[in-house]
């Protein structure tokens, strides 16, 4: 029982470090795409004071918005925490495992992004609408992407409980299997659902506020105060989320392999740390090199995603 | 493969829909799974096939049904396209289910069939929930076109909010029910590996991309569906001079509102009510024997199952629910902010008025476009102009756009056009004149005779 607990607060703290530093994640990137536009960039912990700052600033809201506006930030919080309680982070174990799985976490991002899309409906503004009906087409062509992945994933790995296939994918690793053709495929049809999912360049310029570009911006357009500070930071928790697993099913390297002592554990978390500094690098690297696409454009690229993830499959299969 | 649903819903009094959708089009399925089960009994691989065309033909239904909910501004034809895409739903759970009976895998067709019925199921709480919320928004606002509707939530709160509970579920979204099935056929999706059929197990992957697609525009229907008629500002004067549905029709809805939140809760008791109704025997698999033992589909020795648990996921919902209203209040102790109402962000410029908001069509048009080769829309644009030798001054400009249907174009209008071109030809030989018909006999005679030496 007392060794349950410690699991159980083991994965409690977890949730809560990814939901601290979020943030900062956030900052990081945009100090990297700062820093690789020839700018100086904000301080990273910038994304820290815009939190504050909101948390304590008056709101407005539209007199045409109905109770679904103010609701919509707290159900996007809660859900997109919740989905954080799910996933292992340091240790490829979740505590929660029992309680549900990858498409339980799918589906609370599905909550979040559907009451924020109806947020962006019930202003009556034309830029909440535009967002919305963006978001509608790159939401439904991402869902067959990301189920084709994770079916990828729980065939090679075995099934879809997040503890078990984290530990598989380290397990995989620790015993000198270091490239399996199946995941590779799922790997590049996973980035592109990332890069979608949390609306980064080719997808949703993040740092605009221009309505030609902007889908995810349009929608929370309207959102002031307190209630902007949630969204921003729910935004932030799921892309930490997002990295967190990308990093933990494709690049196990360094993972413990089972929860076993002290020092295994100090290895998972500071290879963990330096692999998710390095995707965001990565991903924010892209951020400057490419451009945002045209809207009819992005099918091709999640069609793409799509794909590759069957190939994956028939690796798998063949 | 529907052809009359969304031509006989919108007919139909709202009520009426609610049962038709709720109980009737299950009549089939009840048919299918009495033939499939009962008299065919799929015991060997050579009986996969009959899964696999059941396989294609609901994820074929439940894609094409979704397709054209989502660009459907009728609110009751859309739900009834959406119908469709469930009953394609639980097709294709059935079908799994007779594939793996065929390789004998029991403990998995059980499962699939459980997902399947669960479906259905759940299907009958939230569909007959949302059609009686349409029912309400046309009992007061006399339309059933969403392009003259908007602005609902503020004038009917209640039927608001319990149609916003039917719309969570059917988009598949926890913790209500419609998640809890559509869990259980990912999860029979996912299990196909135990296949021993390659061709099998990719054609089924195929089936998944669907699935998944499906469930991906089914979400973003019921934001539109839902959006378009609720938020925003009314956009016509009947939805401006709504008001909140009588009594009895919130208690007919909150009935069913209650059942998804039940069933989405404790899925317990669906899963009970299904293995007792089909004599599943409970070690085949893991079924829950108390409420609050997580869901687990079958699998291989070594697999570790994924499970859920919904009582635990809404006890962990709350927990976190109330930690981050905790931390929201905290970390804003001491500062007092102010909610001030004011009108929409309008650039400047003033006078947003409700022709300016986005419409249905309008909303369904990136997916449209992205789906155009199936939809074959045809926009036509007509332009009234002042003068002639004008073009820039124009009266009036009307743009049409249609979209066809592709079961009726493609699958019942040529099956029917063959069907009467042949017995038009068989016709030709109904002269009317008795001698025709006694050399009819006679050669119908001869040929039995010939017949019968034969064998």
């Amino acid at each position: 029982m007392s060794e349950t607990l410690t699991l159980v607060a083991i994965g409690i703290f977890q949730t809560i470090a990814i939901i601290a530093f979020a943030p900062l994640l956030m900052g990081i990137m945009r100090k990297v795409k700062a820093r690789t536009q020839k700018r100086l960039g904000a301080s990273v912990l910038q994304p820290y004071y815009d939190l504050l700052k909101l948390l304590k600033k008056d709101e407005v809201v539209s007199d045409q918005s109905s109770w679904i506006f103010r609701a919509a930030p707290w159900v996007m919080l809660v859900a997109t925490a919740t989905a954080a309680l799910f996933v292992p982070i340091f240790l490829p174990f979740s505590p929660f495992g029992t309680a549900g799985d990858i498409l339980v976490m799918l589906g609370l991002f599905g909550l979040a992004r559907f009451f924020i899309m109806l947020a962006g409906l019930d202003v009556a503004s034309a830029f909440g609408g535009l967002g919305t009906s963006r978001e509608m087409m790159i939401s439904a062509l991402v869902e067959p992407a990301l189920f084709l992945t994770i079916f990828v994933v729980s065939l090679t790995l075995g099934g879809t409980n997040l503890s078990s296939i984290v530990a598989a994918s380290a397990g995989q690793f620790v015993s000198g299997v270091l490239i399996v053709p199946s995941m590779l495929f799922a790997l590049i049809a996973f980035f592109v659902v990332m890069l979608a999912e949390s609306g980064r360049i080719p997808f949703d310029n993040p740092a605009t506020h221009l309505e030609l570009t902007m889908v995810h911006e349009a929608m929370v357009l309207e959102y002031s105060g307190k209630s902007l500070a949630m969204i921003q930071w729910s935004q932030s928790i799921k892309q930490a989320i997002l990295l967190a697993l990308f990093v933990n099913l494709f690049i196990p390297a360094g993972m413990a392999s089972s929860i076993v002592g002290i020092d295994t554990a100090a290895t998972s978390v500071v290879s963990f740390i330096a692999k998710v500094l390095l995707l965001s690098m990565l991903v924010a690297f892209i951020e400057t090199r490419t451009a945002k696409w045209r809207l009819f454009r992005l099918p091709d690229l999640l069609a793409m995603a799509i794909a590759s993830s069957m190939i994956g499959v028939l690796f798998f299969y063949l | 493969m529907h052809l009359w649903l969304p031509k006989a819903h919108p007919a139909a009094p709202s009520n009426m829909s609610a049962l038709m959708s709720a109980v009737m089009i299950k009549i089939a399925i009840y048919g299918l799974v009495r033939t499939t089960f009962d008299f065919a009994g799929p015991s060997s691989p050579d009986s996969a096939w009959w899964g696999l065309l059941l396989i294609a033909a609901g994820s074929a239904s439940a894609l094409i049904g979704v397709l054209y909910a989502a660009i459907e501004k009728d609110i009751k034809r859309a739900l009834a396209f959406s119908s469709i895409e469930n009953i394609g739903i639980i097709i294709l759970g059935l079908g799994l289910s007779v594939v793996f009976l065929s390789y004998n895998l029991k403990s998995l067709a059980s499962f699939a069939l459980l997902a399947s019925m669960m479906h259905s199921l759940n299907h009958a709480a939230f569909k007959s929930l949302l059609f009686m919320g349409a029912g309400s928004i046309i009992f007061r606002t006399h339309t059933k076109n969403m392009e003259q509707l908007g602005g609902l939530a503020k004038k009917m709160p209640l039927t608001s909010l319990l149609f916003l509970v039917g719309a969570l579920a059917i988009s598949g979204l926890p913790p209500l029910n419609g998640f809890v099935s559509e869990w259980l056929t990912m999860q029979a999706l996912l299990s196909s590996y135990q296949v021993p059929n390659t061709l099998l197990q990719i054609s089924i992957s195929f089936a998944s991309i669907a699935f998944a697609l499906t469930a991906g525009i089914a979400l973003a229907t019921f934001v539109k569906i839902f959006g378009i008629s609720f938020l925003s500002r009314p956009r016509s004067v009947h939805a401006e001079r709504a008001t909140e549905a009588p009594k009895s029709m919130i208690a007919g809805m909150a009935v069913a509102g209650g059942m998804c939140i039940i069933f989405g809760f404790t899925p317990f008791l669906g899963i009970s009510v299904i293995s007792s109704a089909f004599g599943v025997d409970g070690s085949q698999f893991i079924m829950p024997t108390s409420p609050f033992q997580s869901l687990s589909a079958p699998q291989d020795a070594p697999v570790t199952p994924a499970s859920i648990s919904m009582p635990a996921l809404g006890v962990m919902m709350g927990s976190v629910a109330a930690a981050v209203i905790g931390f929201i209040a905290f970390a804003t102790r001491g500062t007092k902010t102010v909610r001030r109402v004011y009108s929409t962000w309008d650039c400047g410029f003033g006078n947003l008025n409700e022709r300016m908001e986005y419409t249905p069509t309008s909303l369904s048009q990136p997916i449209r476009t992205v789906f155009k080769s199936l939809y074959r829309t045809s926009t036509s644009i007509d332009k009234q102009y002042f003068f002639g030798s004008n073009a820039y001054f124009k009266k009036s400009i009307s743009v049409n756009s249609t979209s066809k249907d592709v079961f009726e174009d493609l699958l019942y209008q040529p099956l029917t056009g063959a069907a009467i071109a042949f017995f038009d030809r068989v016709r030709k030989m109904q002269t009317g004149k008795v001698n025709a018909y006694l050399l009819y006999i006679m050669i119908a005679l001869l040929l039995l005779l010939v017949l019968a030496r034969l064998i």
